[in-house]
């Protein structure tokens, strides 16, 4: 495990990421939006932004990647968040503490393998914890308990799709690329950090 | 009149607030709280009224849209369907369910937005790494990529724009551009973290804007989620 201090190269490239998928993460906003006031008349526009709800963890894995340091995806989310804050996202401080537990989700697999594996199937499995950790927290945000289960089950799956297909391939399949145009400052081969 | 109140100490009353709230039902708290926020927003000096509008009107959508679901698909009417063997009519008490749900996420939205409104971005950094210990390190990078915003959003239409110019179609959610940004952001980092530092960027940094915590900042803290407490649990 690489032990070393945050530099402040890691930060700004956590910081960078996060506005550059602050512009996804409104283009997904609009798309929920549009979905939700297409679904609401049918009492299903809770399910409006689930489609897109992958996107908010792929900053996260991304930097993870880049990184490979500990505690690099909760900062990030967390950075994001203050972002959207800043730029008056309509939730406020709820986002933070959302940012936070969906950083924990991405980091929980990385953590567990100390932060060696970069493989798909780890990228899977952070997916998986992501959107599990994420619905607890937004069962409890939105109070699903006053829900029809069948529409709570819904929830989870679309955004168990969600965040396998844009946390767990998505963002891999970028990372590899990156990996591939030797830019990173790691071997993935060796483990090897390259200074 | 929330304009005045240390960031830290916004941060700290409005997150315990919005858990506090969290554990409440009652639509009455949640009306109480908005119309609150409300008044936060219109005695802000910082609150542009035309953003305001903007925002709320998402806001209302997903308000409306956590009703008509409450209303529709309460969990209680669902059960009496599942036992009965029959389709599911709403009845007035759905109609108070939906109200629950609508008004309690509309609640959480106008704390949001009368936390994010009337903060000042440059206060909220500063106070963040003189009250909650955030390094130096972290709030500047944070500075740096607010600033930088514009023009990370010009890079990646420019990357968008290279492709199209040689033919390559550009979807939505591509990430042909997103790759190309990934890159420049990796290039970025480096040699603005170069620039930082040869400027003497160091955590031994010293600020020009200096945050105080005073009585009515504590006051702040304190007196919101007791004030949704009382609500919740005693008044309503």
């Amino acid at each position: 495990m690489n032990r070393n201090k945050l530099t402040l190269r890691d930060y700004l490239l956590m910081a960078l990421i996060s506005v550059v998928f602050g512009v996804l993460y409104l283009m997904a906003v609009y798309a929920g939006t549009a979905l939700t006031t297409i679904l609401t008349p049918f009492g299903l526009g809770v399910l409006g932004y689930e489609p897109f709800f992958g996107i908010w963890f792929m900053a996260a894995i991304i930097t993870t990647y880049l990184i490979r340091k500990p505690a690099v995806g909760i900062i990030t989310e967390v950075i994001a968040a203050l972002i959207e804050v800043m730029l008056g996202n309509m939730f406020g401080v709820m986002v933070l503490v959302s940012a936070f537990i969906q950083g924990v989700g991405v980091e929980i697999p990385f953590a567990l393998t100390k932060y060696e594996k970069y493989s798909y199937k780890i990228a899977m499995l952070s997916a998986l914890s992501a959107a599990v950790l994420s619905f607890l927290w937004t069962g409890f945000r939105s109070n699903y308990l006053a829900m029809d289960w069948r529409i709570v089950a819904t929830i989870f799956v679309i955004r168990l799709l969600s965040s396998l297909f844009f946390t767990g391939y998505l963002s891999k399949r970028i990372c590899d690329k990156l990996d591939e145009a030797g830019i990173l400052n790691h071997n993935l081969e060796t483990g090897e950090i390259i200074e | 009149m929330i304009d005045s109140i240390n960031p830290t100490a916004k941060t700290i009353g409005t997150l315990i607030g919005t858990l506090i709230l969290g554990l409440t039902f009652q639509w009455q708290v949640n009306s109480v709280v908005a119309l609150l926020c409300l008044l936060f927003l219109v005695t802000s000096k910082r609150t542009n009224p035309t953003t305001l509008l903007k925002i709320m009107v998402p806001i209302t959508l997903i308000s409306l849209s956590y009703f008509f679901t409450g209303w529709i698909f309460s969990s209680e009417q669902a059960l009496f369907a599942l036992a009965n063997n029959s389709v599911p009519s709403p009845s007035g008490k759905d109609f108070v369910n939906g109200l629950k749900l609508g008004t309690r996420i509309f609640s959480f939205a106008m704390l949001g937005i009368s936390y994010s409104l009337t903060t000042d971005p440059h206060e909220l950094i500063a106070s963040f790494i003189q009250q909650a210990r955030m390094p130096m390190k972290m709030g500047y990078a944070i500075l740096t990529a607010i600033n930088l915003t514009s023009l990370i959003q010009r890079e990646r239409d420019n990357s968008k724009l290279a492709l199209q110019v040689r033919n390559i179609p550009v979807k939505p959610f591509d990430t042909k551009p997103m790759f190309t940004m990934m890159i420049r952001m990796v290039r970025w980092s480096e040699r603005l973290s170069l620039a930082m530092e040869s400027k003497g960027f160091s955590e031994d940094r010293v600020m020009q804007m200096q945050m105080t915590i005073k009585r009515r900042d504590i006051l702040f803290a304190v007196g919101l989620p007791m004030l949704i407490a009382i609500l919740g649990f005693a008044v309503f």
